[in-house]
């Protein structure tokens, strides 16, 4: 058991380790600063060199002395003393915190409003008051390990930092919710629930006051998330079937047509417009959170959004109404290409500065899918637009690919941001509910490979989502739920194909094959045509045994050609061995399976161990080369 | 946790280095971008049909 001198000791250095993990963090962010103001400082340097106009190279002068003051600035912000900070403490709370609660207030409607303003505050007073008291005790620590201290002394200046920052806490709550006895009664039941204003000092931990904070930002953060999802999805319209309707109505005069698609489009912008407001409301309150204002980069979205769906209208337009209303068209899309770039690249850059933590991914998540409609809207603005009959095709065209360009290189960023959390979102689920069946697929083809094995191969892949813009995902995917690379041991997801467990589970089955092996094919042949052929067979047919339902086995007809040679194949074990005067069935799949999952993926070793003479090894070969330019040619005339 | 205050300067920081950046870009589009946009408004004119 502890003795009383050593209890504050021991829970003092339970407490450093987050305050120095916290300084690590603002070490990083000291760190990230001084780079990006590095890397502005040599971008001017060398703009310097080469701009002509003396303009502005006067104001590219100016920038440089303002860059140098951002990275002092916050060096001075990220120094300041202990002894400062905690001086300033309460005032600073009162102050600020009063602030910003007066400030949410005047916008709440509700009950629920007042209480989430003091609340979203309270959080962030939680944050410094949780900092200051770290800081006290680290300070403590630090003079104890230097022998400056002995146990008694160390115990009453750690008595001194929980009572100073229990008592400033306390202060600054007071003051703040004096006329608010409801909101109190509950804050203060938090508070007893968890010890704080006790008496017994281990009552009070770090653990404890971090624990009261992030269980209110969790609901807040599920709050906004909720008002943010309603936003977005309420009353999205889609205008695909009403257009659908319109179209069947045959006996419609062209004018009429032409009135009434006016009329819907007009009432249908109008539910674009409540809708953008409901969204902006929405982002506000989460990003008030963050400081500063979203509105221009989100109004800028929100327009491009717009354009967007007055595309798809168009799009499915009779060609006689194209033609006519195709110039009122054109000054929107003049105006999507113009500046849906810079508004991308605008908030592409918003995001990296605004939110570097990982916890701020709601926000994030909304503002990208903000920018994917943008970048889809800039994207198909750039290859609907076309030249007029006398326009010079050369300038149209150098101007297409120029936007796209562009449109492309300020999205790669945020095409980034997007693909990782959906990278990481994937993960979360894939082990339990694709890598597990999995192996147990493995297993039953392979029942001598003991599940060690599998699992240490299990261990060398991973699974990530790969960002791609619309038009590289139609050239390089297209039909593709996803692929695995053996040289890199991954498997690739496009980012806006839907994920099917069918196609993980094939791709899996593929890393699984790998293990020790160079690549994850069979290495009889050695062109790649003949092992693709060889090796799909085996992996789909082997994925087709893992699904419980006949709707799952027809739902496609994926390496069905590949899949009938190597049925072929299993019954031709039947005529050999009918030839040596042996009655057999097929061979088994499980044969096949093993032969795949051994490091050297040699089929015919496996025939040979079989008891193959060299001639029937030899008709085996002769069959998969036969039946291989069988089914290159059925594709060739196909394709 | 990292302290609020600390964050916010960061947060400064980050959005100030975005402005200077912004006007990085406007100064230099300034310089060089002048015949390239009139040649664009030409473009879009033509294509416009006006």
């Amino acid at each position: 058991m502890m003795t009383q001198e050593q209890q504050p000791t021991s829970e003092a250095r339970e407490a450093l380790k987050p305050v120095e993990s916290t300084e690590r963090q603002v070490m990083a962010m000291q760190r990230e600063i001084h780079s990006d103001v590095e890397t502005l400082q040599g971008q001017l340097g060398a703009d310097l060199q080469s701009v002509t106009s003396g303009d502005v190279r006067g104001g590219l002068l100016k920038l440089q002395q303002e860059v140098d003051v951002v990275g002092k600035s916050f060096d001075v912000a990220t120094e300041e003393s202990d002894e400062e900070f905690i001086k300033e403490f309460p005032e600073r709370l009162r102050w600020q915190g009063g602030a910003d609660v007066k400030k949410k207030l005047e916008t709440a409607k509700t009950p629920e409003e007042v209480r989430a303003a003091y609340e979203s505050s309270v959080s962030e007073w939680g944050s410094d008051a949780t900092w200051m008291y770290q800081r006290r005790i680290a300070g403590v620590l630090r003079k104890a390990r230097a022998g400056e201290l002995d146990p008694k002394q160390a115990t009453k200046e750690l008595n001194d930092a929980f009572e100073a920052t229990k008592n400033a806490f306390i202060e600054a709550n007071k003051q703040l919710y004096a006329d608010t006895k409801s909101f109190m009664t509950d804050l203060e039941s938090r508070i007893a629930s968890v010890g704080w204003g006790t008496d017994a000092p281990d009552a009070v931990t770090t653990k404890n006051i971090e624990a009261v904070f992030a269980s209110v930002m969790q609901e807040l953060r599920e709050a906004h998330q909720a008002n943010i999802e309603q936003a977005v999805f309420r009353d999205c319209p889609t205008d695909s079937n009403a257009l659908l309707e319109l179209d069947q109505r045959t006996n419609l005069e062209p004018v009429d047509y032409r009135n009434e698609l006016r009329e819907r489009h007009g009432a249908w912008a109008s539910r674009v417009y409540g809708m953008s407001k409901g969204m902006l409301d929405a982002h506000k309150a989460v990003l008030e959170e963050y400081g500063g204002s979203l509105e221009e980069p989100f109004l800028a979205g929100m327009l491009d959004m717009q354009v967007y769906r007055q595309q798809e209208l168009q799009r499915s337009m009779p060609s006689f109404l194209r033609a006519e209303i195709d110039p009122y068209m054109m000054s929107e899309m003049e105006d999507v290409i113009e500046h849906g770039h810079e508004r991308i690249a605008d908030a592409v850059m918003f995001i990296e500065s605004r939110m570097p933590d990982p916890a701020d991914e709601t926000a994030k998540r909304v503002i990208l899918t903000q920018l994917k409609l943008a970048s889809e809207a800039i994207t198909s603005g750039v290859l609907t637009k076309r030249p007029g009959r006398r326009q010079s095709i050369p300038d149209y065209e150098n101007m297409i690919v120029r936007d796209y360009l562009r449109a492309q290189e300020a999205l790669g960023p945020a095409l980034q941001i997007l693909a990782e959390i959906d990278s990481m979102r994937l993960r979360e689920r894939y082990e339990r509910e694709i890598l597990e069946p999995t192996i147990r697929l493995v297993q039953a083809q392979c029942p001598d490979m003991p599940e060690a094995d599998i699992r240490a191969r299990a261990s060398q892949h991973r699974i990530d989502v790969v960002a791609t813009t619309g038009l590289n995902a139609a050239k390089h995917w297209e039909n593709s739920g996803g692929a695995y690379f053996s040289g890199t041991r991954t498997i690739e997801i496009p980012m806006y194909q839907k994920k099917n467990q069918h196609t993980l589970m094939h791709e899996t089955l593929h890393a699984l094959s790998q293990g020790e092996s160079k690549g994850a094919e069979f290495t009889d042949f050695s062109d790649s045509e003949t092992q693709d052929v060889l090796t799909e067979a085996v992996i789909e047919s082997m994925n087709r045994e893992g699904m419980t339902s006949d709707e799952e086995r027809s739902r496609d007809r994926i390496y069905q050609a590949e899949r009938d040679v190597l049925q072929k194949l299993r019954e031709l074990h039947t005529e050999i061995l009918k030839a040596r005067g042996e009655a057999a069935g097929p061979l088994p799949l499980s044969f096949f399976a093993q032969a795949l999952f051994k490091k050297e993926k040699t089929l015919f070793t496996a025939y040979q161990a079989l008891g193959y003479s060299e001639e029937e090894v030899a008709r085996t070969k002769y069959f998969i080369t036969k039946s291989v330019l069988e089914l290159k040619q059925k594709k060739f005339q196909r394709d | 946790m990292i302290p609020h205050k600390v964050q916010l300067a960061f947060k400064e920081a980050k959005t100030k280095l975005v402005q200077l950046r912004k006007r990085r870009l406007e100064l230099l589009s300034k310089d060089a971008g002048a015949a390239e946009e009139a040649k664009r408004k030409e473009i879009y004119g033509r294509l416009s049909g006006s």
